[in-house]
């Protein structure tokens, strides 16, 4: 059909623009009229290009294309080219190129601006298939019987022939030749897909090796993430997820111990079914992350969750949440909790979360906690995040607090990319200890529980100055920060530019100022670092030095200048492997340390 | 044998490391191809007419051997490290639109393991090629503890017990929460009989703890 088309245009091109000839599976059409007025952008993709007649697109009368319609051909690398449409089809146009050396790869996007009113009208040109009744499927093996226009019409009704064998067994039902592809295909219910397991495993090792004699530490690392879909037939999701470690550090200090074991960790093994567009009910069994509101951490039981149609979300879990330590024991904590998401749209710019969480510890009652959350994700403006975590105490219960309501974390970001060239971020931070029966932290005095806290505001902004990464530019940035807890303030900053390009494509290098003062030391210094940084490998080497001085010691003797050098090697492979290397050396006045990197993974 | 691999735990790790990937590795992933069984794929209303660019042979499961599609110059978002490697079904999937978990970046698809703790940008500390962490040091400057003398030469977990399942606030920065031991046994003089439990800074230096040099104004 498109080569008839073809061949219809070249009379046109002679001819100008005019209303096409009658042709077999060619419909007639006028020209466009004046393009004014409000018009909708509609796009396409050139399938084809033929010397001489030009190129078609996979847009036609039934997208309200007109010949003499303008069209824009965008290229990579941002050119437009300009052209004209010279007959129209159903769902194919044929376009001729203003610029006569450009040829237009099959995938080019094309747009043309259509003016509105060819919408409002009837249909322009209704296809013959939407007049007919619905295509009905031949008897199989059934071919297509005669030829000349009407045989071409009759090949547009009828939905793709069937082969017996083909793994493509679902009939097109309902689709006409007027439809997007795949329009209405039927979907495959999840229980009706094939099994499939994903997943990575991975192993790390980490060496401290310390100049002071009985000091060092190591840490070896081997983990299985795993993933199966409909692994029984049911159309739910297996996760597993766990690894087993070898840790030995060793401590010159009499009084603290070192440690020397190996450990095995379970981290996930659930099973979730549902919460797929065809089923809103969600479940989840066995020790996974809460999906709805991950806040409420790691359970061993049960979450069930739902969707509304507007796209709102609610739910509930019951279980016990394992200690967030490396034994991860359980089943002291007894948690009940439910949430509700609230969304603008299904879109999703805009939501809203409120959950709360009630637990016992060994039967005892131990934490009340809500935590709502705000998230305004726009694809263009302000980003903005919010949460917070309100812990509820009975001072008859929690000596250390008073009654009520207590702030226990609370985070708001807010972050815009102001133009191509540059961006800003804001950050704030609060942060208190919960008094819990359960192990969440480790141990404090009653006196932090009482009054600590500290807050932390941070501002970020970066400026290309000079071009950007594909342009060898330059990029400025600046970090500041302030903080505060019950008893000192403080800050740090960061100023530094990436100029990129340097010796290579590939090549960038960072060179920044920073200072700090802390809670007990302040510091200042510089680094600088070196990199390439290629589509599936980099390294970098990095040397700071920053001079240090606890600020509370009186005795004198209080600065301490340290130096680090760090070199560090990444690639990944197409079948999945990914490695890092890395070494960094730390010198200080009277020792020094070597740390050795390593981490392998393969995903699969 | 386990006294050879206590021994040598690295070089022990990597053999079995590579005896797992051999056996999980047996043909590279399958990134483009597709089976109907997999289900529905990204809506091709959008796509070119001409199906031979992209498809070959009959059955719409198997792709031309050259494909190729720029993800960044087709749809402006860039698949940067393992995610250019990853099956378009990852995220082309039937959770939902697509751009609704794009926008809300790593948190789209990723769980939180830090339980929102550590807020959004994932990407200060994470790459997007193995998820390694990187620059942990650089970022500690930042805090209110920056890092100096041995503290910046022990394991993470040492102070964050959570750090190996993503758990690190609250963290308590006062000398006796790791010390307190070495309070327990300071007895010359007896630290815990005289109230000193707090401010150890005013005395003892982070690099030599057992070098205590007296503060003349500390109130006795």
């Amino acid at each position: 059909m498109i080569g008839a088309l073809a061949l219809l245009a070249i009379p046109t091109l002679a001819a100008g623009p005019t209303t096409s000839p009658a042709s077999p599976g060619a419909h007639t059409f006028p020209v466009a009229p004046a393009q004014q007025g409000q018009t909708e952008t509609v796009t396409g993709r050139v399938t084809t290009f033929m010397e001489g007649t030009g190129a078609v697109i996979d847009r036609g009368s039934i997208d309200g294309l007109y010949t003499g319609d303008r069209v824009i051909f965008s290229v990579r690398g941002g050119r437009e080219y300009y052209g004209t449409v010279m007959a129209v089809e159903g769902r194919v146009a044929v376009v001729r190129p203003e610029d006569p050396s450009f040829k237009p790869e099959p995938g080019t996007p094309a747009r043309i601006e259509v003016p509105l009113a060819r919408f409002e009208q009837d249909p322009v040109v209704p296809p013959p298939t939407r007049q007919e009744p619905p295509p009905v499927r031949p008897p199989s093996g059934a071919g297509i019987a005669g030829g000349g226009v009407a045989a071409e019409q009759g090949r547009e009704n009828e939905p793709a022939e069937q082969k017996p064998n083909s793994d493509w067994s679902f009939a097109d039902e309902d689709w006409t030749m007027d439809m997007p592809l795949l329009a209405q295909v039927d979907a495959i219910l999840p229980a009706e897909r094939r099994s499939s397991w994903s997943g990575r495993t991975y192993f790390s090792f980490d060496q401290i090796l310390d100049t002071e004699d009985d000091r060092g530490d190591t840490f070896a690392r081997g983990g299985l993430a795993l993933f199966g879909d409909n692994p029984f037939g049911k159309g739910g999701r297996l996760h597993l997820d766990g690894e087993v470690n070898y840790r030995k550090t060793v401590l010159p200090d009499p009084y603290v111990q070192g440690e020397d074991i190996t450990k095995f960790r379970l981290d996930r093994l659930s099973y979730s079914i549902g919460g797929t567009r065809f089923t809103p009910s969600r479940w989840e069994f066995g020790r996974f992350l809460q999906s709805g509101m991950p806040e409420f951490g790691v359970l061993d039981g049960a979450e069930w969750s739902s969707r509304f149609d507007n796209g709102d979300r609610f739910g509930a879990s019951v279980g016990y949440l394992p200690e967030p330590t490396p034994n991860q024991d359980s089943f002291q904590d007894l948690s009940v909790s439910a949430w509700y998401r609230w969304v603008s749209s299904v879109r999703e710019t805009l939501s809203a979360t409120a959950g709360f969480q009630k637990t016992w510890h060994n039967g005892t009652d131990d934490r009340d906690l809500l935590i709502a959350k705000i998230e305004y994700v726009p694809i263009n403006g302000w980003n903005f995040f919010a949460n917070a975590w309100v812990d509820f105490y009975d001072q008859n219960d929690d000596q250390y607090k008073q009654d009520g309501a207590s702030l226990t974390y609370a985070i708001v970001d807010l972050r815009k990319r102001l133009s191509e060239k540059n961006g800003i971020s804001f950050e704030y931070r609060h942060q208190e200890y919960p008094q819990l029966l359960r192990y969440e932290y480790p141990p404090v005095a009653p006196r932090q529980l009482q009054d600590a806290f500290v807050d932390r505001f941070g501002f970020t902004g970066w400026r290309w100055i000079d071009g950007t990464a594909d342009l060898r530019g330059k990029r400025l940035f600046l970090r500041v920060g302030g903080w505060t807890d019950e008893n000192d303030a403080g800050g740090d900053g960061e100023l530094g530019i990436d100029i990129h390009g340097v010796l290579g494509d590939r090549g960038r290098l960072d060179v920044a100022v920073f200072g700090a003062q802390g809670k007990f030391t302040s510091h200042i210094g510089g680094r600088v670092r070196y990199g390439r940084y290629g589509p599936s490998s980099s390294w970098s080497i990095l040397f700071e030095a920053y001079q240090n001085d606890i600020t509370s010691f009186l005795a004198g003797q209080d600065d301490l200048l340290m130096y680090r050098g760090r070199w560090n090697y990444e690639f990944f492979r197409a079948s999945g492997f990914s490695a890092n290397l890395s070494t960094d050396v730390l010198i200080q006045d009277t020792e020094s340390q070597l740390f050795l990197g390593l981490f392998l993974q393969q995903s699969f | 044998m386990l006294h050879w691999i206590r021994k040598h735990p690295a070089l022990a790790g990597v053999l079995c490391y590579a005896l797992l990937v051999a056996c999980v590795s047996g043909k590279t992933l399958e990134q483009h191809r597709w089976w109907s069984g997999n289900g529905p794929v990204l809506p091709h209303d959008t796509f070119p007419a001409d199906c031979t660019l992209c498809h070959e042979g009959s059955d719409w499961n198997d792709l031309v051997d050259d494909f190729n599609f720029d993800h960044e110059a087709e749809t402006g978002v860039p698949l940067v490290g393992s995610h250019s490697q990853a099956r378009c079904l990852r995220c082309h999937n039937d959770r939902g639109p697509i751009d609704v978990f794009n926008k809300r970046g790593c948190g789209g698809c990723h769980e939180d393991v830090h339980v929102g703790q550590l807020g959004q940008d994932c990407l200060k500390c994470h790459t997007q090629v193995n998820w390694r962490p990187f620059g942990q040091l650089e970022l500690h400057q930042r805090t209110r503890f920056p890092l100096l003398g041995v503290h910046a030469a022990i394991s993470c977990r040492r102070c964050h017990p959570g750090a190996e399942i993503g758990r690190f606030i609250p963290t308590p920065i006062e000398c006796i929460n790791c010390h307190y031991p070495d309070l327990q046994q300071a007895n010359n003089p007896n630290h815990a009989n005289l109230g000193w439990t707090f401010d150890c800074h005013r005395c003892h230096q982070p690099t030599l703890w057992n070098n205590a040099s007296l503060d003349p104004n500390f109130p006795f």
